[in-house]
């Protein structure tokens, strides 16, 4: 970009639009890729989640329908952390330990805070598959093949 | 249909963005996304001076730099272009409030997904009916985003023009000025 007015809008960009926009990223490709591995349609996922409120809405406490925005805004101002996604590369690349002396995988703790459904997808895969969305698909190779 | 250079706008890790520049002989002319964010961006309007910083941080930052073009950005088909922001499903919308970022998101950028790690960006403005075409502020750059990607379109489909490392070259001159 050659606008320095444009230029100046990134430096000076206000925090709670940096954590909207980082989060609402991640929020989509986060819900995409949820049905996509869950083979759900959206409709059936908004009947799914009116069954079953979201755990941020019961945290909340309230029939107050808090909007992404006004949580970003939330957590900003209070200077707490009111809502934590990880993002689409930690559900994907889990960091896994590749020990070939002891011809093993290890797999560190995957934080995942919202979609308990895709929490327990993710934990449930093998661990090859996990390796395979990983830097290291390469070295597993050699390993319990 | 008058010629337009296409120029790079950012070069972030995961996607190189674009943008066109009508005024073909001057280099020092802005392209018109910064013409799009220069207007709104300084906009005495609070919700569209932060609408256009949202549309620029989601660009530049999450699109460009950490995730790339991702096909899940771009649902909004708006004929041969895209545009930003998202527009989720209906049902999923009444729960996460994603819809255009948030309930009446009022801008509109069109732009062209060319692949996850090229994006061409247009101009737009101020959504103010249900449809671009009968929206004063920016029917007119609708119907240009549609000329501007067809063209841009064919020329990759000659081979004029290609994509090469993340980037649009022309097919003979790397380093030639790309004017379409």
């Amino acid at each position: 970009m050659k606008s320095q007015i444009v230029k100046n809008m990134l430096v000076n960009m206000p925090e709670d639009i940096k954590l909207f926009s980082r989060i609402y990223a991640n929020l989509v490709l986060r819900i995409n890729n949820a049905l996509d591995e869950q083979g759900l349609t959206k409709s059936e996922l908004a009947n799914r989640m009116e069954k079953r409120p979201s755990e941020i809405s019961k945290w909340l406490n309230g029939d107050h329908n808090f909007t992404l925005k006004s949580l970003c805004k939330l957590q900003v101002e209070l200077g707490i952390n009111l809502i934590e996604i990880a993002s689409e590369h930690k559900i994907h690349t889990p960091s896994i330990k590749v020990d070939k002396a002891e011809n093993k995988v290890t797999q560190d703790n995957i934080i995942i805070n919202i979609w308990e459904e895709n929490r327990r997808a993710v934990n449930n895969c093998k661990v090859v598959e996990l390796a395979k969305h990983t830097e290291f698909s390469n070295n597993y190779q050699s390993y319990g093949q | 249909m008058s010629t337009f250079v296409l120029e790079k706008w950012h070069k972030g890790a995961r996607c190189t963005i674009y943008s066109i520049r009508l005024d073909v002989d001057n280099d020092d002319a802005l392209s018109e996304a910064d013409k799009f964010f220069e207007k709104y961006g300084e906009i005495r309007n609070e919700d569209i001076g932060n609408a256009a910083k949202l549309l620029l941080q989601f660009i530049v930052a999450d699109i460009g730099d950490v995730h790339g073009a991702r096909l899940e950005f771009f649902n909004r088909f708006e004929r041969e272009a895209n545009a930003l922001p998202y527009k989720s499903d209906k049902a999923i919308n009444e729960i996460l409030d994603l819809d255009n970022f948030y309930s009446g998101f009022p801008l509109r950028l069109y732009c062209y997904r060319v692949s996850e790690d090229v994006l061409v960006l247009y101009n737009g403005g101020i959504k103010t009916s249900q449809t671009a075409q009968n929206s004063d502020d920016i029917s007119l750059k609708f119907y240009d985003a549609q000329k501007y990607t067809s063209k841009i379109r064919e020329a990759l489909i000659e081979g004029t023009i290609l994509i090469k490392n993340s980037e649009i070259v022309f097919f003979k001159e790397i380093d030639e000025e790309i004017v379409l």
